[in-house]
């Protein structure tokens, strides 16, 4: 019980997991008053199948989020994951997932070793990848389309198979997070993640190593990234350098929704997925009363301001005073130049816990 | 140290007697050198090595090319330097003047009115996101739900179509040339001018970049922080409208995907240049630089016929080697 209450609970409240659960339960009981056919098992399907490709995005963006870091790499690395999943197909579908989900997985570590070692801001160095992981991913495709071999389109298919409300992908998801949120919630390096994300200052005078949680974080942020980028491509059968556009935003926004933060230190896998589940059944609502997408732009928009609004006013969102420091996200206080004159380090902690 | 630290802030232009005393004592900041060094590599590199790099003519495609990412870039570099970190809503406020400039114009809209109506509407969306960010919200998440919601209300006003203005009489902004370049140039000469007397002569300019380098100082002074959160975020997007306008001129229509990965580009360009994401480093003239040296490394490319991905992969990399070295010298004057 305890291990479950900690599940919930490091760096965050009970109440954080609650909220966000009654605002997913508003989300359905309007668009079923709307519309009494929303609540089935079609939709909730098909939300869930979202929620499996963003939720595993938002599990790695999330991670390197409450390290106190950013991934901005995340829809480029997706995208050439991709390219190497279904040009791999050859080996079979799942190697060649796996391997495309460890090829990422590798670039996170080189990607958080570079950021570890030169203390330097992941926004600034995450910059670079964004644009020349998409270059790769035209190099990889010759800026055309890769296609799956027509043979493999049934095994493709599997992964999308549906068994009631869950198919083999959104179970995936449901595993990664299972494994990444125990991890994070119990794990020795869990803890170092929240440490230097949350309390910089403290967690080197406690001796938390403070290159390894970066670099897990980072790892994961590329594992999961590349894992949807394959999975998703896979199942589509084809990869394309455009591909994603919009993922890294929405992953960012998701995150936030999911009560983490750009301070890190706090949030859990379980509320990030809630904040999934809440934008993907806030366009699913909306796609079946016949909005447009950019009505669903506008909500999850919307919806962004709300949850900021709701922790801004309950003193959770990082807020300060006006005239008071930003309390600076980690990937912002290494390298500023004059980081040392933005009062002390230890001083950005002030703000959230909630 | 500290004070010293400060001084691209708080360097006073009364300090000098005459202008030659000014002259001797002008002291450039080392990013402004470096920057300037790899710029001069890299040009003489191409130079040594590219046929058809060093003309005229290629100079001013370097620039033209440069100039829309440069207008922006200049415009964003106030977010950066008052300690906002970044907008992530550039490429919806884009969008979304160039569709309400063209709507204007499509339905018979006089030029001066569309245009000022524009200014309006960005200036808008500017001081709504930089009041909400100076009542204490993180810019990062203001300028992504903005973002969103900018963006999704320009698909609103359009249906998710494009609007067509045929001719007006704003065509020569966007066709006719001057002493052999196109007026978008001009224009993005004219913004990085005015962005740089404004920053460095101006009252609230000065304040800026006080608030960027040191909020406490700048608190302790006097300075009125939330206003120049509301200036930095409203010129930002006064660029963005600037863009778009020049945009639409040019093609004659607007479109609301018109300006995918503007933000990037013009983030991009910024810390080339050398500016400290937390703020209170870097200038526009630098972020203008910036955006020069990366459609520099992109015409030399395009010369040599490196294809798309290429090109791109290529950008990236220079991208993260010159951040890093910005980034290891800065932690080196930092320790000194």
């Amino acid at each position: 019980m305890k291990a479950l209450g900690s599940l919930v609970r490091p760096g965050g409240s009970a109440s954080q997991i609650g909220g966000r659960l009654i605002l997913l339960a508003i989300v359905w009981i309007v668009f079923t008053i709307l519309n009494s056919s929303f609540a089935s098992e079609d939709i909730l399907f098909s939300v869930l199948q979202a929620t499996a490709f963003l939720g595993l995005v938002a599990i790695g963006e999330g991670v390197a989020m409450i390290a106190g870091e950013i991934d901005l790499s995340v829809a480029s690395l997706a995208a050439v994951a991709g390219i190497l999943a279904v040009e791999l197909s050859g080996l079979g579908l799942i190697p060649a997932i796996i391997l495309a989900a460890l090829i990422a997985a590798l670039f996170g570590l080189f990607q958080g070793a570079c950021v570890a070692a030169l203390k330097i801001n992941s926004l600034v160095f995450t910059i670079g990848s964004l644009f020349a992981l998409r270059g790769v991913a035209y190099l990889l495709t010759n800026s055309s389309a890769v296609q799956l071999p027509a043979n493999q389109l049934d095994g493709a298919e599997e992964l999308i198979q549906r068994f009631w409300i869950f198919s083999p992908y959104s179970l995936i998801t449901i595993g990664v997070a299972i494994v990444v949120g125990l991890g994070l919630a119990l794990s020795r390096w869990g803890r170092e993640i929240y440490a230097i994300g949350g309390a910089r200052a403290e967690s080197v005078a406690a001796g938390v190593p403070q290159r390894r949680p970066i670099i897990i974080a980072f790892v994961l942020s590329g594992f999961t990234a590349g894992l949807a980028g394959a999975l998703s491509s896979i199942v589509a059968g084809s990869g394309s350098a455009k591909a994603f556009p919009d993922l890294l935003l929405l992953s960012i926004t998701a995150v936030l929704v999911g009560g983490v933060g750009l301070y890190g230190g706090r949030g859990t896998i379980l509320n990030i997925i809630v904040g999934c589940l809440i934008i993907e059944s806030l366009v699913a609502g909306l796609i079946h009363q016949g909005q447009t997408g950019e009505i669903q732009e506008l909500a999850t928009g919307a919806l962004l301001i709300l949850v900021i609004i709701v922790e801004f006013a309950s003193g959770m969102g990082g807020g300060r005073r006006e005239g008071e420091t930003i309390p600076m996200p980690r990937w912002l206080r290494f390298s500023s130049g004059l980081s040392g004159l933005r009062g002390s380090p230890g001083d950005s902690s002030s703000g959230k816990d909630g | 140290m500290q004070i010293e630290a400060t001084s691209d802030a708080v360097a006073a232009p009364s300090r000098f007697q005459s202008a030659q005393q000014a002259v001797l004592a002008w002291r450039p900041a080392p990013e402004s050198v470096i920057l300037l060094v790899l710029l001069a590599a890299l040009v003489l590199g191409s130079a040594l090595t590219t046929k058809d790099f060093f003309s005229a003519e290629n100079a001013r495609s370097i620039i033209r090319v440069a100039s829309l990412t440069g207008i922006v870039a200049v415009g964003l570099t106030f977010v950066i330097l008052s300690g906002n970190l970044i907008s992530l809503s550039v490429e919806q406020t884009a969008a979304m003047c160039g569709i309400v400039f063209a709507t204007f114009l499509h339905d018979g809209w006089a030029v001066v009115p569309a245009l000022a109506a524009t200014f309006g509407i960005a200036a808008a969306l500017g001081v709504i996101q930089g009041g909400v960010i100076a009542l204490g919200a993180n810019p990062v998440i203001v300028t992504l739900g903005a973002g969103a919601a900018i963006g999704g209300l320009t698909g609103l006003i359009t249906g998710g179509l494009g609007v067509t203005t045929g001719p007006t009489s704003l065509g020569w902004l966007g066709h006719s040339k001057l002493l052999g370049t196109t007026m978008p140039v001009y224009v993005f000469i004219l913004v990085t001018i005015l962005a740089t007397v404004f920053l460095n002569r101006r009252r609230a300019g000065r304040e800026l970049m006080l608030v960027g380098s040191n909020r406490h100082t700048a608190k302790a002074s006097g300075i009125r922080v939330w206003r120049t959160s509301v200036i930095a975020l409203t010129l930002a997007s006064v660029g963005c409208a600037i863009v778009a306008i020049l945009n639409v001129t040019q093609f004659e229509r607007a479109e609301n995907a018109q300006f995918e990965g503007l933000t990037f580009d013009a983030l991009a360009a910024i810390l080339v240049g050398g500016a400290a994401i937390s703020g209170g480093r870097g200038s526009p003239l630098r972020s203008a630089i910036g955006a020069i040296f990366i459609a520099t490394l992109g015409n030399l490319m395009v010369l040599h016929n490196y294809s798309f991905g290429v090109r791109m992969t290529i950008q990236g990399v220079i991208v993260v080697i010159a951040v890093t070295i910005f980034h290891l010298l800065q932690r080196r004057w930092e320790k000194r």
